[in-house]
């Protein structure tokens, strides 16, 4: 598919006659990698239940053409719409999407623009983007320390200021990204069109609070929140990766209720 | 897809049950080498940990290379499945599979660039491959199952641990009862010191010697490599030593297990790239 940042990388399957089709929108950074095997698998679920599935690279990110440095939350957006946009052109009609941590505010933003008859699955949306890279750089020390390395003192925000660029964990995020991210809410980006909304939490503990889906109940929205028991660190590539069976099929069925039944 | 001047092409081959997807890069003037860059053994696309391996393939067709880089089975878009990183076998196969389909577009002389479990697989599949005209490895393992061997040299506190993790169901899968009976043996046999040296990394390596085929193996400073020394010790690095450039192995300042840093990504593209300049044009 060609975008102005380059061409991008993407999976589709198309069973036969299938009308439906689930846009995958994936994380950045190292989420993208550490969650990229459960993402295939639910394409494959999902295509085997006559399902049409389509995932892709972001530009700068994985296979895609483009740079890093150019990334932003809007370019994001504005892939996942090109893809859209290419899976309408193959005879898709009937949507669902699939976010996936940074991909749930790109899944957010995307499906604000549709009718409030699209699904939306949203997997452990940051409520605050920035954190994200917070916790990557906690990440980045705890990795450093066991190496049996110095801790570096120096916050992201100053290593970002003074270079112009931050390293976290093998990955060199930008100040455009970093921008981009200031001030963004899930809630907002998903706007006031309500829709069914089912959000998964890896490892959410009963009746704890959740502003997000409190958020999402108070503004009418219909939402399935489910806690999936998964204990992992996101920016590592692990094999616990591995182990989300539940999240899969969960998400799956879930999904496959909430689309019309393939022909 | 073509970014500038280079092209890329998502191609499916047949690999025994599998089609295993892969990625050509092609050379806006083509030098007529391919290199082959088989990954190791995780869930992470062929684009690598930060795209590392999309970008090595894009600089070095930058040079005139082609460059193909594949999902192992179960991984990325390629059939199959992933269950764990398991290395108890190399992956020939695979490796012979993507060559044969190389071979088949007249890309029939190949350069390997490889890291980890994707090293030792293009050591053990290196005298099937034709057309083989170098080879560069990445923090390989230089024995078989060199984990499950590592963690049997661990003291009496690790294994206690291991004893506390046992399940009874776990005792159910074979792989599980496969992976201790290999503890064990490789316990024993450190404990009785009748463990014997495994030659097949040195072996394979003085093979590709004696075809003239140069190597570069290249570690971080904070990876694991005493097993590499010691075969260094045991006649590897005469043998190494002997053959001359480009042949050589490099310790570099950093830990490249993982390519968790942009500095173990860029000591990756600062050593292979020159060492690719420099091998020797192929013979007539």
């Amino acid at each position: 598919m060609a975008t102005p940042r380059g061409l991008l990388y993407s999976w589709t399957a198309r069973p036969p006659q299938a009308k439906s089709c689930v846009l995958v929108c994936s994380s950045v950074f190292g989420d993208f990698v550490a969650n990229y095997n459960r993402e295939r698998l639910i394409g494959r679920l999902l295509a085997s239940r006559g399902h049409g599935v389509m995932r892709f690279h972001y530009s700068g990110e994985g296979n895609s053409q483009g740079q890093r440095r150019d990334m932003t939350l809007p370019t994001l957006y504005d892939d996942a719409r090109a893809v859209l946009n290419h899976a309408e052109s193959l005879g898709f009609s009937q949507f669902a999407l699939l976010g996936t941590r940074v991909g749930a505010l790109v899944a957010a933003a995307t499906v604000s623009a549709m009718p409030s008859s699209v699904p939306l699955a949203v997997w452990e949306p940051p409520k605050d983007p920035l954190r994200f890279l917070a916790e990557a750089q906690r990440a980045n020390r705890m990795s450093r320390a066991a190496q049996g390395g110095g801790e570096n003192a120096v916050n992201w925000r100053q290593e970002l200021e003074q270079n112009g660029v931050v390293h976290l964990l093998g990955y060199d995020v930008y100040p455009a990204m970093v921008e981009s991210l200031e001030s963004v809410d899930f809630l907002t980006t998903l706007g006031p069109e309500t829709r069914n909304v089912m959000l998964a939490r890896f490892a959410a503990k009963e009746g704890a609070p959740d502003p997000i889906r409190d958020g999402l109940v108070d503004r009418g929205f219909n939402v399935q929140h489910d806690s999936y028991g998964l204990t992992e660190s996101w920016w590592f590539h692990s094999e616990k990766a591995l182990e989300s069976n539940n999240l899969i099929t969960g998400t799956v069925d879930w999904l496959a209720a909430a689309l019309p039944e393939p022909a | 897809m073509t970014a500038g001047t280079i092209e890329e092409r998502l191609v499916f081959f047949p690999s025994g049950k599998n089609n295993l997807a892969g990625i050509l890069t092609v050379p806006e003037n083509p030098n007529g080498r391919t290199v082959l860059i088989p990954w190791g053994t995780s869930t992470a696309p062929s684009s690598g940990i930060n795209g590392v391996r999309a970008r090595l393939a894009r600089t070095v067709a930058d040079e005139g290379f082609h460059a193909f880089r594949f999902d192992w089975p179960g991984v990325g878009e390629s059939d199959g499945n992933y269950h764990a990183g398991e290395m108890s076998s190399p992956l020939i196969e695979e490796l012979e599979a993507a060559s044969t389909w190389l071979a088949s577009q007249g890309l029939d002389r190949i350069v390997i660039v490889a890291n980890c479990f994707g090293g030792w697989s293009a050591l053990m599949a290196a005298p099937k491959l034709a057309g083989l005209e170098g080879v560069a490895i990445v923090n390989p393992p230089v024995r078989r199952d060199h984990k499950q061997v590592r963690a049997a040299d661990q003291g009496w506190q690790w294994w206690l641990k291991r004893i506390k993790r046992f399940r009874l169901k776990k005792a159910r899968s074979a792989e599980y009862r496969a992976q201790s009976r290999k503890l064990l043996a490789a316990k024993g046999s450190s404990m009785a010191g009748t463990g014997s040296r495994d030659k097949r990394f040195s072996n394979a390596v003085g093979h590709l010697l004696d075809r003239g085929i140069p190597i570069l193996v290249i570690y971080g400073i904070h990876d694991f490599r005493a097993d590499f020394e010691s075969e260094l010790e045991h006649g590897l690095g005469a043998a190494m030593e002997h053959a001359g450039p480009p042949t050589r192995f490099v310790t570099v300042p950093v830990r490249l297990e993982g390519f968790a840093s942009l500095d173990s990504q860029a000591f990756l593209l600062g050593e292979v790239v020159p060492w690719l300049q420099s091998l020797p044009p192929p013979s007539a």
